[in-house]
C-alpha cells in the first residue's frame, strides 16, 4: 500500500471521527436543553429547541440528496445546538447519563448506516428519474420523471428477465423447501449421534461456498462433453447427456438446481433448530392414542415448524429475488439473455452500458418487490426480540 | 416369526435405512466439491479424455504448483484475508458498540434502531452499488483495497449487530447493575463485564462477518476493476475460468484453494454457525 492511500485512508478515518464527536456533542446538548424546556413554561426556547431538531431532519434529507449542501446545514445544526445547550443547561455537567452513553454508541454504526444504504439509495431513486448516459452527476442531468421504468416495462428484456426472477424464485423456494425438510427430517430422526453430528457438519458445507465460486463449480459440473450427466451416461443410467448451458430451457433449470444445492441446507439448518423445540411428550401422547407416522407429521410436527419454515422461505424468498453472483458466473445471462436475472440487467446497465438511470430503474423495481416481503419477515421475526426498556 | 426376532429384524432396517438416507445426504452435499476435487489432480488436458474416469488413476498435484507458483494465486487469497479480518475486526467492533446500546441501556425506540440497522440487511446490493461506487471513486480509493474494506466494514453490521443484540440480551442483567453499584462506568461494564461474557456470540458473529466479506463479489468485482493486485478470491476465480476457459485443472485446483479455508472455518465451528443462523428466526 503506498503512502497516498495510507494518507487518504486516515483522512477519512479522522473526518468519520470528527463527525461522531461533533454530532453526539450536538445530539446530546439538544437533547439536555429538550429535557430542561420540557417542563418550563418558557415559549421561546421550546420552539428553539423544535427548531433546531426539525433542522437536524433536514440536514439528514439534505444528505441523502445532496451532500454537498448538507454540510452547512448540519454544521449550521450543530452549532446552534451547542449555543442552544449553553444558554439553556447551564450549569453543563460532563458527566455521561445513560442515554447519551447509548447515542454515543449508535451514532458510529448508523453514520455508516446512512453512507452505505440510505444515500445509495436515495441516490438511485433520484438516478432513475433522470436521463443519465455516461455521467454518474445527476444534477447536470436531464430530468425524465418515470420515463426510465416506461423504457424499462415496454423492453422485451425487463418482461423476460422479470418472469426469469419469479419463475426462478418460485422454484428455487420450492425446491429448497423440499430438500431441506427432508434433511432436517432425517437428521433429527437419525439416532445415532455420531452420524447426526458428521450429518450437521456436511450440511454446512454447501451453505459456506461463495455464490460466484459456487456458480463455476456447477458450470464444470454441467459441461456436456465431461460434466456429471457424462458419467451418468457411461454408467449406463441416462440414455442422452443434454446441453446443459447453452439450450435456454436447460440452461435456466441448472441455475435453479445450483441454487438449491447452496441454499437447501440452510432451510435444513433452520427447520432442525425448529424440530428441536418440539416437546417429546406430545409425540409419547401421541403414540399412546395409537397414531401412526404420517398423522404425527402432520398434527404435530408440521404445525410446530410452520412459523420457522415461513422464516426461513421469506428468507429464501429475499434472496433469490436478488440472485446476481449465480447468473453472471454461471451462464452469464445467457444463452441470449434467457436467465437474465433483474439485478443482472441492471448491473449490465450501469457498467456494461454505463447508463445509470436505466440501471437504476430496474435496480428499483427489484427493491419493491423485495421490501413487499422483508416487511413480512421482519413483522415475523422481530416478535422474537424482547430486550429491557 | 416370534416378536423377538421381528424386532431384532425392524432394528436393522431402520439401521440399513438410515446409513441410506444419511448416504443420499452426503452425496447431495458434497459430491460437487469431490467432483472439483477430483478434477484439481487430474494431469493437464486428462479432464476432456473420454470415457471418463470419475476418479483420476494418476492424481497429480501438478495443477496446484501451478497455480500458486506460477499464476500466483496466493495473492488473492492474501488479499481477501486482509481484507476479511481488518473488515471482520471493525465491523465486530462498530455492531457490538451499537447492539450493546440496544440490548442493555436504558433508551426507548430500541427496536425501532434496531430495525433501522436491520433494514440495511435486506437491502439487495445491486440498488447500492452504483453510488457506493461513485462515493469510493471520488474518495480516490477505486483498484484498492482499503476502498473494498470501507463498504464492507458496514455492510456486516446489519448481520453482526442482530446477532450480538440477541447475545447481550441473554447475558443477566442484574449483572450490570451490580457492576454500577460498584463503581463501573457504562463503557467499563461494556468492556469488562458485558463483552468477556458475550465472547462466544463475539466469535459467532465474527464467522458470519467473516464468511460475508470473503465471498462478497459484486461490490468486489467492481472497485477492483480487474486489477490483478488487488483482487479478491471470487474476483479471481471468475477471472480465471474466463482467461483459461479450458484449463479446468486449473479452475478447479484454484476453487478447492479458495473454499478451503471457509470450509474448514465451518467444519470446525458448526455448532456456532448452525446456533448463529437460527438466532432470532427460530424461537428457543
Amino acid at each position: 500500500m503506498d503512502v497516498h492511500i495510507a494518507i487518504i485512508l486516515l483522512g477519512i478515518v479522522a473526518v468519520f471521527l470528527l463527525v461522531v464527536i461533533v454530532l453526539f456533542l450536538g445530539l446530546t446538548m439538544l437533547r439536555r436543553s429538550a429535557e430542561i424546556t420540557r417542563g418550563s413554561t418558557h415559549k421561546a426556547a421550546a420552539f428553539s429547541v423544535k427548531a433546531v431538531g426539525v433542522l437536524y431532519l433536514i440536514s439528514l434529507a439534505a444528505f441523502l440528496i445532496l451532500p454537498s449542501i448538507a454540510v452547512f446545514l448540519a454544521a449550521a445544526a450543530v452549532a446552534s445546538s451547542i449555543i442552544l445547550g449553553l444558554v439553556l443547561a447551564r450549569p453543563v455537567s460532563f458527566s455521561w447519563t445513560e442515554r447519551e452513553m447509548a447515542i454515543f454508541f449508535l451514532i458510529p454504526a448508523f453514520l455508516g448506516m446512512i453512507a452505505l444504504y440510505y444515500y445509495p439509495i436515495t441516490q438511485t431513486v433520484i438516478y432513475s428519474l433522470h436521463e443519465m448516459r455516461f455521467t454518474a452527476d445527476w444534477v447536470g442531468s436531464l430530468f425524465i420523471g418515470l420515463g426510465n421504468y416506461i423504457r424499462a416495462i415496454r423492453s422485451d428484456t425487463f418482461r423476460q428477465s422479470f418472469v426469469f426472477t419469479i419463475y426462478f424464485t418460485l422454484s428455487t423456494v420450492t425446491l429448497c423447501f423440499l430438500i431441506g425438510l427432508g434433511m432436517a427430517l432425517t437428521t433429527t430422526w437419525l439416532k445415532n449421534s455420531i452420524m447426526n453430528q458428521v450429518l450437521r457438519t456436511i450440511i454446512v458445507v454447501p451453505w459456506s461456498i461463495p455464490l460466484i465460486i459456487n456458480a463455476s463449480m456447477w458450470r464444470w459440473l454441467f459441461n456436456s462433453e465431461v460434466g456429471l450427466a457424462v458419467l451418468l451416461k457411461q454408467w449406463g443410467m441416462i440414455e442422452e447427456v443434454p446441453v446443459f448451458l447453452s439450450s435456454p430451457g436447460w440452461a435456466i433449470h441448472a441455475v435453479i438446481i445450483a441454487d438449491a444445492w447452496k441454499w437447501s441446507p440452510l432451510v435444513a439448518i433452520f427447520i432442525i433448530g425448529a424440530l428441536a423445540t418440539i416437546p417429546q411428550e406430545l409425540y409419547e401422547s401421541a403414540d399412546v392414542d395409537g397414531a401412526n407416522a404420517l398423522t404425527k407429521f402432520i398434527r404435530i410436527t408440521f404445525p410446530m415448524i410452520i412459523p420457522t419454515v415461513i422464516v426461513a422461505l421469506l428468507f429464501r424468498t429475499m434472496e433469490a429475488l436478488r440472485t446476481f453472483d449465480l447468473v453472471y458466473g454461471m451462464t452469464g445471462g445467457g444463452p441470449g439473455s434467457t436467465t437474465e436475472t433483474l439485478s443482472s440487467i441492471a448491473y449490465k446497465h450501469y457498467f456494461s452500458y454505463t447508463n445509470f438511470g436505466q440501471g437504476s430503474a430496474f435496480a428499483i423495481v427489484i427493491f419493491i418487490l423485495i421490501m413487499f416481503f422483508s416487511i413480512f419477515f421482519i413483522s415475523r421475526t422481530y416478535k422474537n426480540f424482547r430486550f429491557k426498556t | 416369526m416370534n416378536t423377538a426376532q421381528r424386532m431384532r429384524l425392524n432394528r436393522r432396517i431402520d439401521s440399513l435405512l438410515s446409513i441410506m438416507v444419511s448416504l443420499i445426504i452426503i452425496i447431495f452435499c458434497l459430491i460437487p466439491l469431490v467432483w472439483i476435487f477430483a478434477t484439481s489432480i487430474k494431469p493437464r488436458g486428462t479432464e476432456f479424455l473420454l470415457p471418463m474416469q470419475f476418479w483420476p488413476s494418476n492424481p497429480t498435484l501438478q495443477a496446484y504448483r501451478r497455480v500458486l507458483v506460477d499464476l500466483q494465486f496466493m495473492r488473492p487469497i492474501m488479499n481477501s484475508f486482509i481484507v476479511s479480518s481488518c473488515v471482520t475486526i471493525m465491523g465486530l467492533f462498530l455492531a457490538s458498540l451499537s447492539a450493546y446500546a440496544i440490548a442493555r441501556l436504558r433508551i426507548r425506540y430500541k427496536i425501532q434502531a434496531l430495525f433501522l440497522l436491520q433494514i440495511g440487511g435486506m437491502i439487495p446490493p445491486v440498488i447500492t452499488i452504483a453510488p457506493t461506487f461513485i462515493m469510493i471513486r471520488s474518495l480516490g480509493l477505486l483498484g484498492t483495497l482499503p476502498g473494498l474494506m470501507l463498504p464492507h466494514i458496514f455492510y456486516n453490521i446489519p448481520i453482526s449487530s442482530w446477532l450480538l443484540s440477541t447475545y447481550f440480551s441473554d447475558i443477566p442483567y442484574s449483572l450490570d447493575d451490580s457492576a454500577l453499584i460498584d463503581g463501573c462506568t457504562h463503557f467499563q461494564t461494556f468492556r469488562k463485564i458485558i463483552l468477556p461474557l458475550a465472547a462466544p456470540g463475539l466469535f459467532c458473529a465474527g464467522i458470519f462477518a467473516f464468511i460475508g466479506s470473503y465471498g462478497e463479489f459484486m461490490l468486489a468485482s467492481t472497485i477492483t476493476m480487474g486489477q490483478k493486485a488487488v483482487q479478491t478470491v471470487p474476483v479471481a476465480i471468475l477471472n480465471f475460468s474466463v482467461e483459461f476457459r479450458l484449463q479446468w485443472t486449473w479452475i478447479s485446483a484454484g476453487i478447492i484453494l479458495a473454499v478451503l479455508p471457509i470450509i474448514l472455518l465451518v467444519v470446525i465451528f458448526q455448532r456456532k454457525v448452525i446456533s448463529g443462523l437460527t438466532a432470532g428466526a427460530v424461537k428457543g
